[in-house]
């Protein structure tokens, strides 16, 4: 008997997934208890091992679906896989945006006084988050596989000229929210604290890894899904034909 | 610990969002691969 596997998953990806709880559970115990309190924030930075990972995986998602779409386009790469990798990475790009997002909103709580406000780097992350739920609902419209591959590529990559313009936003800029701390010659943080938000985007960029790899899957199996439905619609069509024929006939 | 709610508020946030959306693609997954034969996923 021919044992079928009822899920998406291969060892890689079970490495992956213990990887990441492992991990997740690691970055909790850091984040919370033992990095010591910021000199000018004190406890408001906790948060931070959490946004800034998820700032990270947003960047890292819509860079991957831009990437694939780029290839899907040239002609010498296309391949519907690459599709479905770029389809997927927008929608866990999405998840991450909007926990940037949230956590952002709760640290400017404690930090600003208020959840909100239309800073420059606010307003364009939230219009990258908007931006990439068009692109997934663009996906979502009922065409041949090719076809929406081919204007979600297009649509990926115009949604993708956005991440430049939020990672540069608090330099081109006047804003509130602060300056680059990590990626500068002098990081203002170092010990402890620069260590777990380093392992922090490890740990999310494993988790990235873990649902893009799920959710490709899952995407073939829709596809699979869609055009065995078709081939038997088309079955059943043949033989109603074939069956009204042979019935005229007599 | 300061502000501790919004804090863990945060933290909580993103447990919930990143265990909901793997259970999700887990439970997804589980019922789109029922049926369909070892040899024509291409991960296996």
């Amino acid at each position: 008997m021919t044992r079928t596997p009822t899920t998406t998953g291969t060892p890689a990806t079970r490495a992956l997934g213990l990887l990441g709880i492992a991990g997740t559970a690691l970055l909790v115990v850091l984040g919370l208890f033992a990095t010591a309190e910021d000199q000018v924030q004190g406890d408001a930075v906790r948060p931070i091992y959490v946004h800034v990972p998820s700032a990270w995986v947003a960047y890292l998602a819509f860079g991957t679906t831009a990437l694939c779409s780029a290839l899907f386009l040239w002609k010498r790469t296309r391949s519907l896989t690459l599709d479905r990798f770029a389809g997927a990475a927008a929608e866990v790009g999405v998840l991450f945006t909007g926990l940037a997002l949230l956590t952002g909103m709760l640290w400017g709580r404690i930090t600003w006084g208020v959840f909100w406000t239309w800073d420059a780097r606010l307003t364009s992350t939230s219009l990258l988050f908007v931006l990439f739920l068009g692109y997934l609902a663009l996906r979502r419209l009922p065409a041949a596989p090719e076809v929406r591959a081919k204007r979600a590529a297009v649509a990926g990559l115009v949604a993708f000229i956005d991440v430049p313009i939020v990672h540069m936003s608090v330099r081109w800029w006047n804003t509130l929210h602060q300056d680059p701390t990590i990626l500068r010659s002098d990081p203002e943080i170092e010990g402890l604290m620069l260590f777990t938000v380093i392992f922090g985007v490890a740990v999310f960029s494993v988790l990235f890894a873990w649902m893009l790899l799920h959710r490709q899957r899952q995407l073939w199996l829709e596809d699979h899904q869609l055009a065995t439905d078709v081939d038997e619609a088309i079955a059943e069509r043949r033989a109603a034909a074939v069956a009204a024929t042979s019935g005229a006939a007599r | 610990m300061k502000d501790l709610g919004t804090i863990l508020m945060a933290y909580g946030a993103v447990a919930a969002a990143i265990g909901g959306y793997s259970v999700a693609l887990l439970r997804r997954s589980r019922r789109l691969a029922r049926g369909v034969p070892e040899d024509d996923k291409p991960w296996t």
